[in-house]
């Protein structure tokens, strides 16, 4: 078995260095995905949904190698706005982009980016190793993950994200999470078709996409917050070092593992995603680290940097596995992939390697060989970009405007989304002068569906069942039950206590 | 012994966008618990007001109710925090204070202009819809309506707050404009948005 494996993994890797078209591909796509990552507003999803269509004239291995290539690179694009313009293409890029702003506006934006660089290249790494190596172990942990614990998870997920965002004040950070959840409720329901907050709307009975609201409040909101400002401040045009040394790297080493290992679980669980992935590392990150290092949480810390980024490109490879092994997308972009496999007759599903043999082995040395493209061209395009995003912000703000309009219109071709930005924006614009966080709030906005999809359905399936049953018989779901009170109970006693000992900061 | 002064230094240290801002906070934070308790308690109404087609754990206004209730409680627990650092009339004041120097401040001004233009900038796109095809080569060079308005509000932008010359600024805006939608449109095959 082990030698059949061996050699349809030598099979690929001799077809794809004997074609250098594939090569070109892939450096393609990352570089597409850079560029497109790295414009405000513009997430890895849309780059996904709209470029899949290109894929059509193309032969299954150069769709596969080209979809990749844009995977990977607009996952790490979306980190370049974040860092250097304060908007994140991606949700997930939302710790990276606290962190990683700071340090751009003390003229650390190059060695930010750098950091996030690099704690990619090892989170993509760290993602495959793990996968090939534990495939079996890490699908069957995902698949304990049934509607009750994907109810938990979506909910420490938002809880996680209040609680690090509103570091002094986790109600407040909640409160705009819980805010989010009933946005994300407006709609048709997905059990019933019952419309819920229409109030008669047609347009609002499709449901609120959350680009348009990311968009608003992180773009929209951003250029009404620092247009109007007398004088803006830019980052530092002078780049310095970009690249981390390789002992500041081996350093981090455990907190790479640490994060890789969980954007790579988390990536498998169907529909949880990177952003859980890279709001969960970070927060376990912060909640491990010294002293001295949780001091600089928040106001530019490089490990909190590695913390997210890892997590969220180990969820790159992560995500592949529910898609290819079971058919069910880890999160929206892994499900562009699956269409484009799709086109290419190829069913995935738990027979895919008995129909495809290697097919598997050939996507994951592309995602090696796009991580490799990934870094190579992020190297060079990091100095242009610090030059480029340095420029004032009188200049750059208002010509992120159109992109922030075209972004939300290109989702669904539906003007109505741009409203919806627009009012984001403005609410966010709100929301960021009374104090509350707006990552929460976007966060809720993606994982509200998915809570309360899952929710009714475990409280069908628990409805003969007595409590103390049910907690016995999911110790998975009860021991997420436990985090989540331990989430509240921590933000609301444990972080008192630390402020009043003046221990935790921003 | 009274910590007040000292929580309230604490919490005016500088902030990062996407974080909690601090600053003078208390009466901001009693006025978003009142507005967001009344928002919970209408939802919460409008929740139980939904019809439940089959089982009551599957009713559509469960999850909704839920998150409002447990809203309603956090806003309570935010302005309990709130008057803690005084009483309804200091924060009120504060609070009105606080709106009264913004819409006296420049900056307040300026955003409340923007977010107008903006405003603006969004209506103009969905209400005007035309077209023109310029033939260049041996392909038809398309100007619609939607590049039209956006050179003209961002050049507009860009002359109030760039502060520079109004042809430069609208140099920039139509170059700028033109390089994205051409990339967007011819690029990726994309649709903009005045097509509808």
């Amino acid at each position: 078995m082990s030698a059949a494996i061996g050699g349809q993994i030598l099979e690929q890797l001799v077809f794809i260095a004997q074609t250098p078209w594939l090569w070109m591909v892939c450096l393609l796509g990352v570089t597409l995905g850079i560029f497109w990552g790295a414009m405000p507003g513009l997430s890895t999803t849309m780059a996904m949904t709209l470029l899949v269509g290109l894929t059509v004239g193309m032969t299954q291995a150069v769709a596969i190698m080209f979809m990749l290539g844009v995977y990977t690179g607009s996952v790490f694009g979306g980190a370049i706005s974040a860092v250097l313009i304060n908007i994140p293409g991606t949700p997930d890029a939302v710790p990276t982009m606290i962190e990683g702003h700071a340090l751009a506006k003390k003229g650390e934006g190059g060695l930010a980016l750098g950091t996030a660089l690099a704690a990619s290249f090892m989170g993509n790494w760290v993602g495959i190793i793990l996968l090939i190596a534990f495939i079996p172990a890490v699908l069957f942990f995902a698949l304990q993950f049934r509607s009750w614990e994907m109810f938990l998870l979506s909910l420490w997920g938002i809880a996680v994200c209040g609680s690090m965002s509103s570091t002094d004040m986790p109600i407040k950070g909640w409160i705009s999470g819980w805010i989010g959840l009933l946005i994300a409720f407006i709609g048709l329901d997905p059990i019933h078709g019952v419309s819920r907050f229409t109030f008669g709307s047609f347009a609002l009975g499709d449901g609120i996409n959350f680009i348009p609201v990311l968009i608003g409040l992180f773009g929209l909101a951003e250029i009404l917050r620092v247009l109007p400002q007398k004088s803006p401040a830019t980052i530092p045009s002078e780049v310095g070092r970009v690249l981390p040394p390789i002992r500041t790297l081996l350093r981090y080493a455990r907190v790479s593992l640490r994060s890789g290992l969980i954007g790579t679980v988390i990536g498998a669980i169907p529909g949880a995603g990177a952003n859980i992935a890279s709001f969960f590392s970070y927060d376990v990150g912060r909640r491990r680290a010294s002293q001295k290092e949780k001091a600089k949480w928040g106001k530019g810390s490089y490990e909190a940097i590695i913390s997210a980024e890892v997590a969220n490109n180990a969820n790159v490879g992560g995500s592949m596995l529910p898609t290819l092994a079971l058919g069910i997308p880890g999160n929206a972009a892994a499900a562009a992939v699956l269409a484009a496999l799709e086109l290419k007759n190829v069913v995935v599903g738990p027979l895919i390697q008995t129909e495809n043999p290697g097919l598997i082995f050939y996507i994951y040395i592309s995602l090696i060989i796009a991580n490799f493209f990934m870094y190579g061209m992020a190297v060079l395009l990091i100095k242009p970009c610090v030059k480029l995003f340095s420029l004032p912000r009188t200049l750059l703000m208002p010509l992120i405007l159109p992109i922030c309009v075209i972004g939300s219109f290109a989702v669904n071709l539906n003007y109505f989304d741009v409203y919806v930005m627009l009012f984001s924006g403005i609410f966010g614009y709100v929301l960021h002068r009374f104090g509350f966080p707006l990552a929460p709030l976007v966060l809720a906005v993606i994982l509200g569906p998915l809570a309360d999809e899952n929710l009714r359905r475990a409280l069908l399936v628990f409805e003969d069942a007595g409590i103390l049953n049910v907690l016995w018989d999911r110790k998975l779901g009860t021991i997420l039950l436990l985090v989540v009170l331990y989430t509240f109970y921590d933000g609301i006693f444990k972080r008192n206590d630390r402020n009043s000992n003046g221990e935790v900061h921003g | 012994m009274d910590d007040r002064p000292k929580r309230k230094a604490k919490r005016s240290q500088e902030t990062f966008p996407g974080h909690y801002e601090r600053g003078p906070v208390a009466g901001k934070d009693f006025a978003s618990a009142v507005v967001i308790g009344a928002l919970a308690m209408v939802f919460m109404v409008l929740s139980l007001r939904l019809e439940v087609p089959g089982s009551i754990y599957t009713a559509p206004g469960m999850l909704p109710f839920i998150v409002s209730f447990t809203l309603f409680f956090m806003a309570v627990g935010l302005g309990i925090s709130a008057l803690r650092q005084g009483s309804i009339g200091s924060n009120l004041g504060g609070l009105v204070r606080h709106l009264r120097n913004y819409a006296v401040d420049q900056e307040g001004r300026r955003t409340v202009m923007l977010i107008g233009m903006v405003f603006l900038y969004v209506l103009l796109v969905a209400v005007l819809s035309f077209d023109f095809r310029v033939p260049v080569f041996f392909f038809d060079f398309e100007i619609t309506s939607y590049e039209v308005v956006s050179i003209l509000v961002v050049g507009m932008i860009l002359r109030i707050f760039w502060k520079k010359s109004l042809v430069r600024c609208g140099l920039v805006s139509l170059i700028m404009i033109e390089v994205l939608v051409s990339v967007f449109r011819y690029g990726f095959g994309m649709i903009m948005p005045e097509a509808f």
